[in-house]
């Protein structure tokens, strides 16, 4: 039970890096959700069922992988092409993150602030984008923007975003 | 923005052409653009929960409220998407209808009678254990009984001199395990669930059904067996499989490099090898008896080295280290039958040897015959030792003949085989490669007088191949 426990734990800890890997290769919010949670599904039934879990994560995006080779093929008109030597690369290189989970979750914590800091007007941008998952040219049509100034304001958004973070996590003496 | 952030927009859009996705794959080849990539996404994802915890009126720290003392299989974890919450409201509607109860309470019952069935019919049981042989069970370890029931979690360690096998009930399927062997078993809900934490195995696995099959894990791979026969090994650096009859699909545990493959499928007479630093292919077995090598330290015993050594490469072995070990296996054919006596030699009969042979063709039935123990002065396993001889290849020197009539127990006892039948052979010996052992026999009907000459090349096959028929009976 005491692993169990751990385990729980450690999957509470790393989800961000988890939704990240999902919502990256999904690209959409609401589909990337149903997989996240499925994982989960499974995470929590293969606890209950005394499973041996060694690598939490490791286990969490192998689980995920699979969710999303199934969703690739289930939609064939998804809007990302399904390429498996892709999404080996990026396990990798969520694999070789692993490492840095403090760094990742204090600039989590740094961005959260740096959003809140934003206008109104860029977390409106921002809530078009990722929170109702949008593409490009819908939220030039809501705004009467065109797709390129929608694509070259997010890109200095995020842009901004990361430096906020980075000079946060600065000052806290944290580094990548 | 920067290429790669471009290639990211382009393929999230759906526009990114064949040649885009090659060069964005090329890209994250290199490990900074993987952790650009990380870095990028991880920054989506924080967007993504920022606005909505804002949404949910609460502040991001305070979001993930997990209860942790009860573990059960969860429907909601941490965030409400509204399709699964419009799915559950459905859920709960269908429900209060009733009958679906009483669905749902039989399929239980099936599904725990199912359970059951498979839980009994997938356990396995020990037998023919040697020496001290334990099962770990509920962090109680107990020494282990032939016939000994196992349950799931439970760990087979054989010690070094040590052996025993792993069947199961009403099928031919065993597991013969090596000295320093440690096994592990896992509950078998869908199928049989192995993991070979290190030492060796030697598997014959009847026919298995195609949507349970068994699959042994051991730290860097994972063998998906549905019925077939092979032979795993497994150390802390890599993991090698040799198949001798059917199919096993070997997958390496760990994320492959760009351009290797994840998993290989080996058929009978190949080899695949596991490892961080070895592609994944399989080969071919060559040679006239399959052969493993390990760098040990001083004083190792033959039995001790997967456990205790260093598996050296086949493209290592030229320039091997000063003590190594190396053991030769694979299978003897009987041209005629009668009456066999063997010899084991090595140079100067400098270095120790071993001979083993079984009554068939299960590694578990053999039993050493013949063995050279040196006296403590030579120089044993040296690469002094090794060059101190004359040069000798199998089947053409006749000093190596002389050398293994040097001590008595370099000769075998009669050893009475039958006729196109195979029987498995294994020697360990000091030193590597064929100038540094000599196997010699007197087949019947040869004068008793008669000097051992050297084991016809013909009659030995390495681990993979079967025996043919015509070719034994020549």
């Amino acid at each position: 039970m005491e692993r169990q426990q751990e385990l729980m734990a450690e999957f509470v800890a790393g989800r961000h890096n988890l939704f990240a890997f999902i919502q990256g290769l999904v690209r959409n919010p609401h589909d990337s959700e149903d997989i996240f949670q499925e994982v989960w599904v499974r995470f929590s039934r293969a606890l209950a069922e005394g499973v041996e879990i060694l690598d939490q994560a490791k286990w969490c995006r192998g689980t995920a992988r699979n969710l999303i080779l199934h969703f690739w093929r289930d939609r064939r008109k998804a809007a990302v092409p399904a390429d498996e030597q892709l999404l080996d690369l990026v396990e990798l290189a969520f694999a070789e993150q692993s490492a840095n989970q403090d760094y990742w979750r204090a600039r989590q914590e740094a961005l959260a602030e740096c959003i809140q800091e934003l206008p109104e007007r860029s977390q409106g941008l921002l809530r078009l984008k990722y929170e109702d998952g949008l593409p490009a040219h819908e939220v030039a049509g809501k705004l009467r923007q065109t797709s390129a100034a929608v694509l070259m304001a997010l890109s200095r958004l995020r842009r901004a975003l990361r430096e906020c973070a980075e000079k946060k996590l600065r000052l806290q003496g944290l580094s990548q | 923005m920067n290429p790669l952030e471009q290639l990211l927009a382009k393929w999230e859009a759906g526009n990114l052409s064949p040649a885009e996705l090659g060069e964005l794959k090329q890209l994250l080849a290199r490990p900074q653009a993987r952790a650009e990539l990380v870095g990028n996404w991880l920054l989506d994802e924080s967007i993504h929960d920022t606005l909505r915890s804002q949404a949910a009126g609460a502040l991001a720290p305070a979001r993930a409220q997990v209860s942790l003392a009860h573990p059960q299989p969860a429907t909601r974890p941490f965030r409400a998407p509204r399709r699964r919450f419009r799915w559950l409201v459905w859920h709960e509607v269908r429900f209060t209808a009733g009958w679906l109860l009483g669905a749902a309470a039989a399929a239980c019952l099936a599904l725990a009678g199912l359970h059951s069935y498979f839980q009994r019919a997938a356990l396995g049981s020990l037998t023919d254990v040697r020496s001290e042989v334990t099962v770990e069970h509920g962090g109680t370890t107990r020494p282990a009984i032939s016939d000994g029931r196992l349950h799931p979690r439970d760990i087979v360690r054989v010690p070094a001199g040590g052996a025993a096998t792993v069947t199961w009930a009403g099928e031919a399927t065993r597991l013969d395990l090596a000295p320093g062997s440690e096994l592990r078993l896992f509950n078998p809900m869908w199928g049989k669930r192995l993991s070979l934490e290190a030492g060796a195995l030697d598997a014959s696995v009847a026919s298995q059904p195609r949507w349970r099959p068994m699959i042994i894990a051991t730290p860097q791979a994972e063998a998906k067996v549905v019925g077939t026969r092979f032979s795993l090994s497994a150390t802390l650096a890599s993991t090698r499989l040799e198949v001798l009859e059917g199919l096993v699909r070997l997958r390496k545990s760990l994320p492959a490099r760009p351009h290797e493959n994840q998993e290989v499928l080996v058929h009978a007479g190949e080899t695949a090898t596991a490892a961080p630093d070895i592609r994944l292919v399989a080969q071919l077995i060559t040679g006239s008896l399959s052969s493993d090598a390990w760098a040990v330290p001083p004083g190792t015993a033959f039995a001790d080295a997967p456990a205790r050594g260093t598996r050296l490469s086949q493209t290592g072995l030229s320039a091997a280290p000063v003590n190594t070990v190396e053991r030769l296996r694979g299978y003897l054919l009987a041209p005629v039958s009668g009456d066999y006596t063997f010899w084991i030699g090595t140079p100067n009969d400098e270095t120790a040897a071993e001979l083993w042979l079984s009554a068939d063709d299960h590694r578990a039935r053999q039993r050493r015959i013949a063995y050279l123990k040196p006296p403590p002065t030579a120089t044993h396993g040296t690469a002094a030792a090794r060059q101190k001889g004359p040069s000798r290849k199998r089947g053409s020197n006749s000093a190596l003949e002389a050398d293994v009539q040097r001590y008595p127990s370099q000769e075998s006892a009669p050893q009475r085989l039958v006729e196109g039948r195979r029987y498995y052979l294994e020697i360990w010996h000091e030193g590597v490669g064929p100038a540094t052992i000599a196997l010699c026999w007197r087949r019947p009907g040869d004068p008793a007088a008669a000097p051992p000459k050297l084991v016809d090349i013909q009659a030995l096959r390495p681990l993979g191949e079967a025996p043919q028929p015509s070719e034994a009976a020549k």
